[in-house]
């Protein structure tokens, strides 16, 4: 999927023949492994124990610092761009937005292990509706904008990933610049660790769930 | 909650299922290493012990990965297999896909001739495939579809420089091997590059022929000039003869 798959316009090729009936396989059999994934963990003491009360992001602080993504809704906050912006065909699609209570690391698990449920349901639903035709629109090679700022967001499992675009008319941008959400987010870490265990700082830094590649800028 | 470490018991069960039934659940025996099956027998997944079978077997020389593999590029050839590959080699080293590459991992020189004259070939063309991001982008610039995608995946070598950067050689390719491994795409693209002589013959065909029939039309419009500078001096020849008989 990385190989230049998606591009501007559309897809490089259709998909491979059986590839549709292979997602919706993987689309019904998801929800039993969440199900086993639920009665390995979510009951489970020593997590509970160990989860429960730790590292408390307040909803407050969450807002004020950048948060976003399941970070932010574990702490009480149910933003979701894809509710806000409801960009691209997100509109069309039926879910909910779970979001937790205290801000602990227990929440932003289970914020996490009910995202997946809503997933699986807009996948069920985009795989009902994805129509038949040509899946490459035309769009040009090189294109040349007016000089102008351009800021675009998406939702990502991890927050709000932002692309900013500064044009000086050419066809290179004069300034790019990506706003990862893991390093926004990992930028709490501190105040979230103040108080606990040194033992607990590892969870926390878990629950935050952050990729290497986008907090080293 | 009922009982203190219940809910550690009832992920213990979930574990417990998950063992005894990889033990009994068919689809679960063995690890499905690579996405094929060995010829004939397709009931029971290919073991990861029983390759390779030989030393030095490349199991992407054979056509056991699907039509939709692409891994790194590969230089093509009309020539078949015994032939020197360079003698029909389809790259003339434009450099396009060197520009274009957007991590730069193609590395490309012109051939000369002694006389220091361009020889539509490359005399260096090399790939590093550990900087190559398998994007596709040079084949799709390739106006001249030398350049194409190839399957083989097994480049693992102890050697991380000069073991990882692919030469002109390991990268030249027959047709026939891109017909093996890509069937659909190779006719295609073979489709195409007849499409695309036949109509640049029919174009030289037409233009021969315009040429041919101004050329034509010229000459007949001479011809129609002179006729009519002819029957100008005849009637002029006759008027005059008529004068003299007045």
């Amino acid at each position: 999927m990385m190989c230049n798959y998606f591009r501007f316009g559309g897809l490089r090729n259709d998909v491979p023949e059986g590839w549709m009936d292979r997602a919706r396989k993987v689309v019904d059999e998801f929800p039993a492994f969440l199900d086993e994934y639920e009665k390995l963990l979510c009951e489970n003491e020593i997590i509970l124990s160990r989860t429960q009360g730790v590292g408390v992001l307040s909803r407050e602080l969450a807002i004020s610092a950048g948060i976003t993504g399941p970070m932010l809704r574990a702490s009480g906050e149910p933003y979701d761009l894809r509710k806000v912006d409801a960009y691209g065909i997100y509109d069309r699609f039926q879910f909910r937005v779970p979001y937790g209570e205290a801000g602990d690391c227990y929440d932003r698990f289970m914020v996490r292990m009910l995202e997946m449920r809503e997933s699986i349901e807009i996948l069920k639903q985009a795989l009902a509706a994805v129509p038949e035709g040509p899946v490459m629109g035309n769009a040009p090679r090189v294109f040349k904008p007016k000089p102008t700022e351009v800021y675009g967001r998406i939702e990502a499992p991890k927050g709000e990933l932002g692309f900013f675009l500064i044009a000086d008319g050419t066809t290179k941008p004069y300034r790019y610049r990506v706003r990862p959400p893991s390093l926004v987010n990992l930028t709490t870490l501190r105040d979230m660790c103040l108080g606990q265990k040194v033992a607990d700082a590892v969870i926390i830094l878990g629950s935050i769930d952050i990729v290497l590649g986008e907090v080293d800028r | 909650m009922s009982l203190l470490g219940g809910g550690i018991f009832k992920g213990m069960a979930v574990t417990l299922r998950n063992f005894v039934g990889s033990y009994f659940k068919k689809e679960r025996l063995v690890t499905n290493d690579y996405a094929w099956q060995p010829e004939g027998d397709s009931e029971l997944p290919q073991r990861a012990s029983e390759y390779p079978k030989e030393q030095g077997e490349q199991l992407s020389d054979t056509t056991t990965v699907t039509n939709y593999s692409r891994n790194f590029p590969m230089l093509l050839h009309d020539g078949t297999e015994g032939s020197n590959p360079m003698d029909t080699i389809r790259c003339v080293a434009c450099q396009i896909c060197e520009r274009e590459c957007p991590p730069q991992c193609i590395y490309i020189e012109k051939m000369y001739d002694e006389n220091g004259k361009y020889i539509k070939s490359p005399a260096k063309f090399d790939i590093d495939v550990s900087v190559c991001m398998s994007c596709q982008i040079c084949v799709e610039v390739c106006p001249f579809d030398a350049i194409v995608m190839n399957s083989q995946f097994e480049l693992s070598t102890p050697d991380r420089f000069d073991g990882l950067l692919l030469r002109r050689d390991d990268l030249l390719k027959s047709n026939n091997y891109y017909h093996q491994i890509h069937p659909e795409e190779a006719a295609a693209r073979d489709q195409k590059i007849a499409d695309e002589k036949a109509a640049k013959e029919a174009k030289k065909k037409a233009a021969a022929e315009a040429a041919k029939k101004k050329a034509a039309e010229k000459s007949k419009a001479e011809a129609e000039v002179k006729a009519k500078e002819a029957e100008g001096s005849a009637a002029t020849e006759s008027d005059g003869k008529q004068e003299a008989a007045e």
